[in-house]
């Protein structure tokens, strides 16, 4: 049976590493709290002045295309997924949409597809969903999901506006930059591919976390109910990963790693031990946003990446990544690497 | 067999907001259309221009939410006594496609292939377009409308959705940009966008859909009976339908007038609507929706009523 699977994967991330004591540094008024100790995260990177949401995603592009052996002229389809959609500094472009000048700078057919897609950390998983359904049903062939997430600037403006001890704006804190592109084409290959993809949005919480531009200053600025997703995550995603795990005959134990999205250690492991009542545990959780912090849209990819120039993930593995952003929206995916994947050379991120 | 169009409706006249807009076009769509609610599996929201420029979440969980679609798993048979009974908690999945004038095409390809693998059973598509303040602004080119599609898959077999086609301008940057550019507005950033559009858009996009039509009718050869198309400016339908190698029966479904203006994404919704409320969509009848739009990019979907 047809399905598709990734034929090559390209993540992008800026040289620049700021710590999260910089971070606190910058800050007029010193958190109560450990940032780095609550979160877990150490250091992320950051966008140099000249780099934007276009150019990660083109360095992504760069690197995917480098490992396809697709060229631009066979790819069917881009889709851009980037939620904050930044060009030439703070310009935020609702026309022409990211994809349409990704796919001119590719060299892509003009009868390629291409369009974007909104829909906040789940954007570039949002983007495989639909490129996975069209591959399965013939309209596509292949097509690339790219993203290129310039979100440090929400960081830049909780930096300044934070001024109370459970301020909306502290998880812009957990933020940093990259670029990510994954190549899809179809397969009937048992030992490849992505053998399931599930998303729901529970639309109740829709209102729990908002990106948007600041009242109080030039710049954009991201308000989080942190403890309030927290809750409501680790009450259904139990739930919703036991009907999976019925509906796929699937537990654990069927798989070699967990990536999920990459939010703060101690939401991830809470979220994970509770899953394991439903589910069943999973020998290996793939975390890197110790390093890299959360990279929004990317995040999954950043990680698989990482974790395959540390041959932590080698071809043939299964992997399951969990989805979860505002919306809300939570889902998994089953995908298996295929040896194409793994006999490439995987550069340290 | 193939994608059909099971319900449409239209918003005008209610302000100037465009979640709201593109929600009572949603709402007044499922109301109106025999569908249960619960059968809808998806939402795709196709609007450009978003109240208050928010980036996060999308716009279809927001107008989900409003239609109490999908709001919860049902946690426990307590919770779900005491929920609202018009809501439904079968699962949607929601998300944006955003491509200027296009997106609603782009949209109709992505359900069809939702629709197709069973994947859902109905797709809701919802477009609106208003100035990032909810406010009238004359320096806004587009008109406030909102609009909703309820599509199904229907297994008639000369029914539905059966060609569509899409390219790209290589030779010319885009007609129109609009960004919000957050330097520039300070703590005006929710309410502020700016919209260029080239002195020659207008010509620049009837070529390009002129350009596109063409090819796409010469490879499909069916005599169409109706053009659908959005209209950048009055007569835009006309010109194409008669400049273009449409048969001489092709009618033109003109919308600018009756709006006022540019109604953008809601374009091609208002188009079918006109012509369903004539009472002239009798079965076998060949429809081409064309849009064209920033990019610039055109895009082409040949209709069997």
């Amino acid at each position: 049976m047809l399905k598709s699977r990734i034929e090559s994967l390209g993540v992008y991330l800026p040289e620049r590493t700021v710590t999260t004591q910089e971070l606190v540094n910058q800050m007029p008024t010193t958190p109560m709290f450990d940032l780095e100790q609550l979160t877990g995260i150490s250091s992320r990177r950051w966008r140099a002045e000249h780099e934007d949401c276009h150019s990660l995603a083109l360095d992504a592009i760069e690197k995917c295309m480098a490992q396809s052996k697709y060229g631009a002229t066979d790819l069917d389809v881009i889709i851009c997924t980037s939620i904050t959609r930044f060009r030439d500094g703070l310009k935020y472009y609702v026309e022409p949409c990211l994809s349409s000048d990704l796919k001119k700078a590719l060299g892509m057919r003009a009868d390629a597809l291409n369009f974007d897609i909104t829909n906040a950390c789940a954007g570039m998983f949002s983007g495989i969903y639909l490129l996975n359904e069209m591959i399965k049903s013939g309209a596509v062939k292949t097509g690339m999901v790219v993203s290129g997430e310039c979100i440090t600037p929400i960081a830049e403006t909780a930096i300044k506006e934070i001024n109370n001890p459970i301020d909306h704006q502290f998880a812009s804190l957990t933020v940093g930059d990259s670029g990510a592109a994954v190549i899809l084409d179809g397969t009937e290959s048992t030992q490849e591919g992505i053998e399931l993809l599930e998303m729901v949005t529970l639309s109740e919480f829709s209102d729990f976390c908002f990106g948007m531009p600041s009242k109080k200053n030039s710049g954009v600025a991201m308000y989080t109910k942190a403890m309030e997703i927290h809750s409501t995550v680790i009450q259904r995603l139990p739930k919703i990963l036991g009907e999976y795990a019925e509906r796929y005959n699937l537990s654990g134990a069927d798989f070699d790693h967990v990536i999920p999205h990459q939010t703060s250690e101690r939401a991830i492991r809470t979220a994970l031990d509770l899953c394991a009542q439903t589910f069943g545990e999973i020998p290996n959780i793939c975390v890197s946003l110790d390093k890299f912090g959360n990279t929004s849209s990317t995040s999954h990819f950043v990680v698989l990446a990482d974790q395959l120039a540390q041959g932590t993930i080698t071809a043939g593995q299964r992997i399951l990544m969990l989805i979860m952003a505002s919306g809300i929206v939570l889902g998994m995916a089953s995908v298996t690497l295929g040896e194409h994947l793994g006999a490439q050379a995987w550069e340290p991120l | 067999m193939g994608t059909v169009i099971k319900n449409t409706a239209i918003v005008s006249d209610n302000g100037f907001s465009s979640l709201e807009n593109s929600t009572l076009a949603g709402k007044r769509c499922i109301e109106t259309s025999g569908v249960c609610p619960s059968e809808i599996g998806a939402l795709i929201y196709t609007g450009v221009y978003r109240d208050d420029n928010v980036m996060e979440p999308s716009i279809a969980c927001l107008i989900q939410k409003q239609l109490a679609l999908g709001l919860d798993v049902e946690l426990s048979h307590q919770a779900s006594q005491k929920s609202d009974k018009s809501a439904s908690h079968a699962p949607v999945f929601s998300f944006d496609i955003v491509n200027g004038a296009c997106g609603l095409l782009n949209a109709f390809k992505v359900a069809d292939a939702l629709l197709k693998n069973g994947t859902a059973r109905t797709v809701l598509i919802v477009s609106g377009d208003c100035h990032p303040s909810k406010r009238e602004r004359v320096d806004f080119p587009f008109v406030a409308t909102g609009g909703a599609v309820l599509l199904q898959w229907d297994n008639h077999p000369d029914r539905g959705f059966v060609a569509n086609s899409y390219i790209t301008d290589p030779n010319n940057e885009s007609s129109i940009n609009a960004f919000g550019d957050l330097s520039e507005f300070g703590e005006n950033g929710r309410e502020n966008a700016t919209v260029l559009m080239d002195q020659d858009y207008q010509e620049h996009f009837f070529e390009l859909a002129l350009t596109h039509i063409n090819q796409f009718t010469g490879l499909n050869r069916i005599s169409m009976d109706y053009l659908l198309t959005n209209e950048v400016v009055e007569g835009f339908a006309s010109q194409l339908c008669y400049a273009s190698d449409l048969c001489a029966d092709c009618k033109p479904v003109a919308i600018f007038s009756e709006f006022g203006g540019d109604i953008h994404t809601s374009s091609l919704i208002a188009a079918y609507e006109s012509l369903q409320k004539r009472g002239i969509l009798e079965p076998g009848k060949q429809l081409l929706f064309s849009a064209v739009g920033s990019g610039n990019a055109a895009a082409c979907a040949h209709y069997v009523v």
